[in-house]
């Protein structure tokens, strides 16, 4: 994904994009206040926040988090009759989503001041 | 919650590809990426209580195909052990991955390529050359037309019949350094292959 | 994430460092081999690894050219050995490989010492300086140490150095031709022994190589060195 294609493609593909440049973010702060296991960070994803990413993304991702030590995972027997393997943030994740969300914030202001003038349109 | 026959045997098809496309992962990785998947499936399929063959397949299509899934988590897989490891055939089979993924890889790929057999070639040279004094080594050899043909020899067949050896015993230490660029390409292509992969986590192809 | 660079860049430089300092090493056999090099690359080498333990931060007491636990023994210890590696060499060595490799060690260089005295004293004062002491400092001093250290100076580590650099001596040694060379490699093989054995200490080696050298000069002095009579 170059510079190139995203000025040649459409906005949707370019919001496609910038969903999934949030993702990471998203999924640890969904796994702030506790655990939660996979469909249940989509439900949450797509609640709070309207992010809809596919679960073919948010799948490999959540074991990549996991590969880096931001997460852990446990498999808990449900009453649903097969195992739900639930995640949770480790210490480094909780820093990682700190970190991150500070990123977020001032990249979002400095991008809010950028975009002041196109507020004069409606 | 029990499925019919014909979704039990849609998703064990589904999973069974996608099983046998993660192969090159550690097995208990596997098994734990395809029962992730299945209580995905059954838990997104059934809606209150009850699994749905439509719930199934609609599960199943937002997924996407068993190839892109398994490739995504493969992917990530080679990177963390190429880097973990720093083992050549990893870092090698992570390049290739790579170069399929974007130009930047192929070009990564191609140049490592040069680099590993000059390197590995030169080394190769001055090892056999006191083996084969006349015959190992850098040799310039004319070609009717008038064209030079320059090719490093590691000493196993006949001298050629025309030409002479350019660097006499001085490919001994160029063989060092040979293995110096071997491994310094290494380095470098794990580093690039970090890069790359910090790449992938905020959102990129994969 | 650079989990594979727990020990810093301090190792990483020696690595690279190592890499182009053995291509150092080999440009110097090289250059003598076509006989650019004046006399004897020993200098030379010396040089290299004075900067090399400078760069690394160490001197050549570190290495082994400090004071031996007790001088007496030292000094008793390198006679004993050099005389036997001379025995040895005149008695079984030399004989065997003069008849495995067809050739007599090419001591050509040689030929002005028989039944020359003041040249006896020149390779004498030679021998214990040049030949013993800068050729152990380099070889088993500089050499040895750099080897075993890229391996993380194992046990293992230091035994491949000790062979290693014993066929580096050996092929310091090319022009005694084939015999000489396979000689020298024992010699080096002997004298890593006895650095290694006597705590990486460079007094007995020294002075056992010396002395060897020594008795071999004042052979071949009397005319009385096999394959060098007058």
């Amino acid at each position: 994904m170059t510079l190139a294609d995203l000025v040649r493609d459409s906005p949707d593909k370019w919001e496609v994009q910038l969903r999934k440049g949030c993702l990471e973010l998203a999924i640890l702060a969904s796994l702030w206040s506790g655990r939660l296991y996979g469909l249940e960070i989509l439900r949450r994803l797509e609640a709070d926040s309207e992010l809809v990413v596919s679960e073919g993304t948010v799948y490999p991702l959540l074991s990549r988090l996991k590969a880096l030590g931001l997460l852990t995972s446990e498999w808990v027997e449900s009453d649903a009759g097969h195992p739900r393997k639930y995640y949770a943030l480790t210490p480094a994740g909780r820093t990682r989503a700190l970190e991150m969300r500070s990123i977020w914030q001032k990249f979002t202001a400095s991008l809010d001041s950028l975009l002041a003038p196109l507020n004069q349109e409606k | 919650m029990t499925l019919s026959e014909t979704s039990q045997r849609t998703l064990d098809a589904y999973l069974a590809t996608l099983h046998k496309r993660l192969r090159g992962m550690p097995d208990d990785d596997i098994r734990e990426i395809v029962e992730e998947i299945r209580s995905h499936v059954m838990d997104k399929a059934s809606a209150s209580g009850i699994i749905t063959d439509a719930g199934v397949t609609s599960a199943l299509s937002a997924l996407g195909s068993p190839e892109e899934l398994a490739g995504q988590y493969m992917t990530d897989d080679l990177l963390a052990r190429a880097q973990a490891t720093g083992s050549f055939w990893l870092i090698l089979r992570s390049l290739f991955r790579w170069a399929s993924i974007s130009v930047a890889g192929f070009f990564v790929l191609i140049g490592s390529l040069i680099c590993y057999c000059l390197g590995f070639f030169l080394a190769w040279a001055a090892i056999l050359k006191p083996l084969h004094p006349q015959r190992a080594g850098l040799w310039m050899i004319p070609r009717p037309g008038g064209d030079v043909e320059m090719s490093l020899h590691l000493g196993f067949a006949s001298p050629p019949a025309t030409g002479h050896e350019v660097l006499g015993w001085w490919i001994i230490p160029i063989g060092i350094l040979g293995i110096g660029l071997f491994f310094a390409t290494l380095r470098v292509d794990q580093w690039s292959l970090g890069k790359f992969r910090r790449s992938l986590s905020l959102g990129g192809r994969s | 994430m650079n989990a594979g660079e727990v020990s810093g860049p301090s190792w990483r430089q020696s690595y690279w460092l190592a890499i182009v300092e053995f291509a150092v090493v080999a440009s110097l056999f090289v250059a003598d081999i076509y006989h650019h090099i004046f006399f004897s690359k020993t200098p030379y080498l010396f040089l290299l690894g004075w900067a090399s333990l400078r760069l690394r931060g160490l001197k050549w007491k570190d290495v082994g050219f400090s004071r031996p636990r007790s001088w007496g023994k030292a000094i008793l210890a390198g006679l004993a050995a050099g005389a036997a590696m001379e025995v040895f060499e005149l008695f079984v060595s030399q004989p065997l490989l003069t008849r495995w490799l067809g050739a007599t060690p090419d001591l050509s260089d040689f030929n002005n010492l028989v039944g020359n005295v003041r040249l006896l004293v020149i390779f004498l004062i030679l021998a214990w300086t040049l030949g013993a002491l800068g050729e152990e400092l380099v070889y088993r001093s500089y050499l040895m140490n750099r080897v075993a250290g890229l391996f993380s100076d194992s046990q293992r580590a230091w035994i491949l150095s000790l062979i290693v650099v014993s066929v580096v001596f050996g092929c310091a040694h090319l022009d005694q031709g084939r015999t000489g060379m396979v000689e020298n490699i024992w010699d080096g093989l002997l004298l890593g022994i006895l650095y290694l054995g006597c705590g990486r200490n460079l007094a007995v080696p020294v002075i056992a190589h010396a002395f060897s050298d020594s008795l071999d000069f004042v052979l071949i002095y009397l005319g009385k060195y096999p394959g060098m009579h007058r």
